[in-house]
């Protein structure tokens, strides 16, 4: 990582440097490396792949291209009929997989997804009518008109991306099929055996086993999470808020107007929404660094302690923190959160005892809480930090202690020497991913203060002082129905966190050597 | 000679002496919230708070009153049924809903793992950062999406088991990263040996890999296992505002809703009741896989 | 290991057998109603005499929980698969209108409820030329009780003399005054308005005057009220929280007073004892040496039919049962539920109900009609009521006024924010 960086430190010094040390000059070397990280990112990486993206994207048309040239005409026909290839050249089952996707999806299209994407995003709509009373002017009996329901522009816009998500799959099948079709042309031309069906059985169990394992869970993935992003994605581009909840009202395209919004800082209701965001933001990334170090630190500290030679009852220790990982979070929360407040049972027994007059206010002063919600947070994390921690320092060869004893190392010594730089390069990524799902934690916050005291400042549109963006966030969704401006600060957020991550995880030591692993 | 090595001694006395102190008043503090938790739900005085730490009545009530699906009313003290509220279904529901996440997420991780660890296609390098970041996306939107999909399906209200199953283990693959990073572990000679031998793919994944891994599957298992107890937000969307549809964390939340914490109402007693008899499982389980937990933590998030 | 796996998905098939079997009973398409968890059994009576009256039709009715302030973030997920009757708070009328989940009331019945419940209640249902609720309860607001033994009746009249009391006899007056619900009721009493008006579900204006000055006077409505606040709020012996405080305090038997509800009425009764008693919110002097009353929110609940319902004229027909006088008596007995039927509340139980007639008393004496507020207003209040926690009360008007002035602003650009 070092070689590639103009040299501050040399090679040769960064050796000499202690465990702790050297743990110092990577983290600040990694604050420092952030911008050019991330140029390189946007000049170098971003044009790459737009350049692969882009070999790759000619090269289907160019692959059909020469089927459609070369190809005979089973393979020509396999444009229109998509398994008719295989069917002809006697590789039936592939025929038929690739029929019954093609009648499906006409069937699909023809029944459903025409009529959805026709309606995609408006305008066209039918708008609802509201039911009410009418009286019969004759009898003067009352009589309910039931409302009429009219289009549902948030569900058109959900079945809608359904749709686009099965057309891609389709076009994909389809161009596979194409592409198989040829391939079966040409493997008959050259006079080789074309595989049988009982082949493509067993290559499902072995070469092409990747795709029997994955096939269920990208499903999954794709329908669980690849949708919904896409979604919010769109939402982004509409006016989706209070005043347009579908079915009553229904929502439009409106461009960038909320991108807009959120980077002219301009956002309707909160006058101070520049400053509520820098506020937030700040919080949050001081959040992430408290709350991940103080728990790693720590967590560490415990783990040594519990692990050091001649310590008797380890496990009744273990067991003893683990309570906390086998209770349910929002249980345990919800009961410190009840236990913290201004009059719970701590602060009720401090007065008690004459520790204190008047209540402690933990989770309802703004600074108060912020520590407060840190140290519970450490009260939650070391119990995993010391789990994880507990079982390399049994992992640490015993021979470097014992070498290091030799040459007269006390336990201070040994632990800057061997414990802490053998544990930090171990966990590296675990840090990184701790640090990352920090910035996203939800739970701890909205369980214990949601978010919560409100800043004291006129225009803040009930943002509070211990709010992350993902709990002001929530509000923004939850309370004032904002979904359009969400979108767009959602992507912003998953943008800063998703290359964060993707950056330091790429550039860590255990996913670039993952081929010489052992 | 003799001297230095006495005081050595002492000194290593001396620093065991402080560390026994420090871990014991560490085990303290950890363990005051659960036994807060279970004295609360022994309490007998009515009320949501006390200030003081231990009850002044010892009762078992709060245990009968739970699964007796009754209350002590917020507004006059009387012993009421909670009418559609009952704990043994929502607690038959999550347990069942807990019992289908842990099959499928753990053969759903397990499987992703194998192949992104140990198989070598295309798209995996691709494949490996899209998954990482993907759960990265604040999920909040996705619940609205998610709902009216579940609701095209029918898998809303009553078939909301069904609904929540598929939610919970939807984007379970997600979580390869701790399972992969064992798998990594095991030395890929053995694959060559077999694959010399002529075995599949899958029969190395089924006959090597498995056999090999019982502390990454118990890892993943009580994990999964974990997830439904704590889950909140869309079960309680799921159930549109139906008690018998609720889970467990639903029901808990409603219990300590502020309405129901009157100065007469055991709901609070109730709740920690109900908390305690939820973590029970969790907790035996863990006792008696903590080992294996231990192991596949070790294995999984870390390697050199 | 495969003996564990294979155990585990036993377990999971037979789990999955049983449960499957005992979720057969599938509901037949009828009626839902959503009420607030606390009145769940009382509703389910309600739901059988329902069915009693209407021998003729059997009618499948399920009950599910929505508290009466909820009402409108849970029909907002999805107003169409919402209750078909559901409870809500009268500040949420516009919002649950504008999702199209309110369903108009026949012009007959519309008659018939102004005759038999109180007039303002009724009003506040009212949206445009419809009215949306069968109002079943008049009782959201607050005033203040006391311990008389603590203090006396002559003391309860004037915050000054509450405050002397409560600090005599070394009490608490508990006061939730940072929470939005009681920031500005000091400010309202002062002569402040906030008037917001629609044009159907559109939020047209807001109409707010606490940064302005009565005629003549030397402060505005705001720094009046605010001062107060803050005052009151760093009073020794005030302490700030919420109905698990007033319980402590109850049990600690260092009570003096508090500010609240109708609900919190029967725990301080039993606290009490005889020394129980609750009057109109006492009034106060202000900076500028005037004597202002102290006012008081006032929301109705109602019962909504939802715009959706497949079965609305059945849905109309339950609602207006279930806010029917019986029912409101019911409740009143049940709940301690402060009704909206004048018969019942002329009733002898109603009036002997200190809680439920003084709230009664404060409504009609000393209120503001707490109707559809924009979201921001909740948020603005909140920040004020916190800012007047940390006022340091020596410093100037004019830095209150620049506070006062900040909130207004804020408060106004709330055309631009949807209603809440």
């Amino acid at each position: 990582m070092e070689k590639k960086q103009k040299r501050v430190v040399t090679e040769l010094e960064y050796l000499g440097m202690s465990g702790w040390e050297k743990f110092c000059y990577k983290f600040i070397s990694f604050f420092k490396k952030l911008p050019t990280v991330f140029l390189h990112f946007f000049t170098a990486t971003i044009p790459a792949l737009a350049l692969r993206f882009w070999d790759a994207f000619s090269g289907i048309f160019k692959k059909l291209w020469i089927a459609m040239k070369n190809g005979d005409w089973k393979t020509r026909l396999s444009f229109l009929v998509m398994g008719f290839g295989q069917f002809t050249r006697g590789q039936v089952m592939r025929g038929v997989v690739y029929l019954v996707f093609e009648i499906l999806f006409i069937l699909f299209m023809a029944l459903f997804g025409a009529g959805q994407l026709a309606l995609f995003g408006g305008p066209g709509y039918t708008e609802t009518t509201a039911g009410g009373w009418i009286v019969d002017p004759v009898t003067g009996q009352e009589k309910y008109v039931t409302a009429a329901v009219g289009d549902n522009s948030l569900l058109v816009l959900l079945y809608g991306i359904l749709t686009m998500i099965f057309i891609v799959a389709f076009v994909y099948a389809w161009y596979s099929n194409v592409k198989a079709a040829y391939y079966a042309q040409e493997m008959k031309e050259a006079g080789q055996r074309l595989p049988s069906a009982m082949d493509d059985l067993h290559s499902f169990a072995d070469t092409q086993y990747h795709k029997t394992l994955l096939a269920i869970p990208l499903l999954g993935l794709v329908i669980f999470t690849i949708f919904p992003i896409i979604f919010m994605v769109f939402v982004a581009f509409t006016n989706y808020d209070m005043q347009h909840m579908p079915p009553a009202h229904l929502f439009q395209w409106v461009g960038l107007a909320n991108f807009k919004a959120v980077f002219g800082g301009s956002l309707s209701g909160g006058t101070q929404f520049g400053m509520v965001f820098g506020r937030i933001l700040l919080w949050t990334v001081i959040w992430a660094v408290f709350a991940t170090f103080t728990n790693y630190l720590l967590g560490m500290v415990v783990a040594i302690m519990i692990n050091k030679k001649g310590i008797r009852l380890k496990k009744l220790w273990r067991t003893v923190l683990i309570m906390t990982v086998a209770v349910p979070q929002f249980v345990s929360l919800l009961l410190m959160s009840q236990m913290l407040g201004d009059y719970g049972i701590i602060n009720s027994l401090m007065q008690n005892w004459g520790l204190t007059t008047a209540p402690i206010k933990f989770l309802s002063d703004g600074t108060i809480a912020k520590v407060t919600i840190i140290l519970v947070n450490i009260w939650i994390g070391i119990p995993y930090t010391m789990l994880m921690v507990s079982g390399i320092l049994m992992n640490i060869p015993a021979d470097l202690y014992e070498s290091a004893r030799i040459d007269g190392a006390g336990a201070f010594r040994q632990y800057f020497k061997i414990t802490l730089p053998y544990v930090l390069h171990v966990t590296t990524p675990y840090l990184i991913s701790n640090f990352v799902g920090n910035l996203n934690n939800f739970g701890v916050i909205y369980l214990l203060t949601g978010g919560g005291p409100t800043m004291a400042i006129a225009g803040v549109d009930g943002a509070g002082e211990t709010d992350l963006l993902i709990t002001w966030l929530y509000k923004l969704i939850m309370d004032k129905k904002l979904y359009g401006v969400a979108s767009v600060i959602s992507i912003l957020m998953f943008l800063i966190t998703g290359i964060i991550s993707l950056v330091t995880y790429n550039r860590s030591a255990s996913v670039k050597n993952e081929e010489d692993f052992m | 000679m003799a001297k230095k090595f006495r005081s050595k001694k002492l000194v290593e006395r001396g620093t065991n002496t402080v560390i026994y102190i420090i871990l014991t008043a560490i085990s303290i503090i950890w363990l005051i919230p659960f036994v807060f938790l279970i004295l609360q739900s022994l309490r007998g005085e009515p009320g949501a708070t006390t200030n003081y730490f231990f009850p002044k009545q010892w009762t078992i009530d709060n245990y009968v009153r739970l699964f007796k699906n009754q209350g002590v009313s917020a507004s006059t003290g009387e012993i009421v049924s909670t009418g559609s509220y009952n704990f043994m279904n929502w607690y038959g529901r999550t347990l069942l809903i807990s019992v289908c996440v842990t099959v499928i997420q753990t053969a759903i991780v397990l499987v992703t793992s194998y192949a992104l660890s140990r198989l070598r296609f295309r798209m995996r390098k691709p494949l490996m950062n899209l998954m990482l970041i993907l759960g990265m996306f604040p999920g909040f939107m996705a619940m609205t999406a998610m709902y009216f999909l579940l609701q095209l399906l029918g898998l809303t209200q009553n078939m909301s088991i069904v609904g929540l199953v598929l939610v919970y283990v939807g984007s379970s693959c997600m979580g390869y990263y701790i399972c992969k990073g064992f798998f990594d572990t095991i030395p890929k000679s053995l694959d060559e040996a077999a694959r010399i031998d002529g075995a599949s793919r899958q029969m190395v994944f089924f006959k090597i890999i498995l056999p090999l891994s019982k502390p990454i599957i118990i890892y993943t298992v009580l994990t999964a296992f974990m997830g439904p107890w704590g889950e909140y937000m869309f079960a309680s969307l799921i159930a549109n505002g139906d008690p018998s549809y609720w889970n467990v964390a639903v029901g808990l939340r409603d219990m300590i809703q502020r309405e129901q914490l009157t100065a007469y109402s055991d709901s609070f007693q109730r709740f920690c009741a109900a908390a305690v008899v939820v973590s029970l499982p969790i907790t035996i389980l863990f006792f008696l896989l903590q080992r294996y937990y231990v192991e596949g933590v070790t294995g999984g998030s870390v390697k050199g | 290991m495969k003996k564990f796996l294979s155990f585990v998905l036993c377990g999971a098939l037979a789990v999955t057998g049983v449960v499957s079997l005992a979720a057969c009973g599938e509901k037949k398409p009828g009626l839902t109603v959503w009420g607030p968890s606390a009145q769940q059994e009382s509703l389910t009576q309600m739901i059988a005499a329902f069915k009693e009256a209407n021998p003729d039709i059997t009618y499948d009715i399920a009950v599910g929980v929505c508290a009466e302030g909820d009402g409108y973030s849970m029909m907002s997920n999805d107003p169409q698969s919402g209750a078909d009757v559901f409870a809500f708070a009268n500040d949420q009328l516009v919002n649950l209108y504008s999702i199209g989940a309110l369903s108009p009331l026949a012009p007959s019945t519309v008659t018939a409820l102004k005759a038999s419940d109180d007039l303002t209640a009724v009003e506040s249902g009212k949206l445009g030329d419809n009215y949306y609720g069968y109002p079943y309860a008049a009782d959201n607001g607050f005033f203040l009780y006391y311990d008389s033994s603590v203090v006396s009746a002559e003391q309860a009249k004037t915050v000054d003399g509450v405050i002397e009391a409560c600090k005599a006899a070394g009490k608490s007056f508990i006061f939730e005054g940072t929470n939005s619900w009681y920031a500005l009721s000091f400010a309202y009493g002062a002569g402040g308005k906030y008037t917001p008006t629609y044009d159907g579900a559109t939020l047209k204006s807001v109409e707010v005057n606490f940064d302005q000055k009565p005629d003549g006077g030397q402060y505005s409505y705001g720094q009046l009220g605010g001062f107060q606040l803050a005052e009151i709020l760093q009073e020794s012996c005030t302490k700030v929280g919420d109905d698990t405080l007033i319980d402590n305090e109850l049990t600690s038997g260092t009570f003096g007073a508090c500010i609240r509800g109708t609900w919190k009425g029967d725990a301080i009764k039993n606290a009490l004892g005889e020394h129980y008693a609750a009057t109109v919110l006492p009034t106060w002097v202000g900076i500028d040496g005037e004597t202002y009353k102290w006012y008081s929110f006032a929301g109705c609940k109602l019962f909504g039919v939802n715009g959706y319902s497949k079965h609305p004229e059945d849905a109309h027909k339950l609602a207006a049962f279930l806010s029917s006088e019986k029912m409101q008596d019911k409740r009143f007995d049940d709940n301690a539920i402060g009704p909206s039927n004048k018969k019942v509340a002329a009733q002898e139980k109603v009036q002997k109900n200190v809680a439920v007639s003084t709230m009664m008393k404060q409504i009609s004496t000393a209120s503001v009609i707490q109707v559809s507020m924009p979201s921001n207003y909740w948020s603005e209040a909140d920040a004020f009521g916190q800012a007047m926690n940390k006022f340091d009360l020596n410093d100037t008007a004019e830095s209150l006024q620049e506070l006062v002035v900040q909130m207004v602003t804020a408060m106004k650009a709330a055309t631009s924010t949807p209603a809440q």
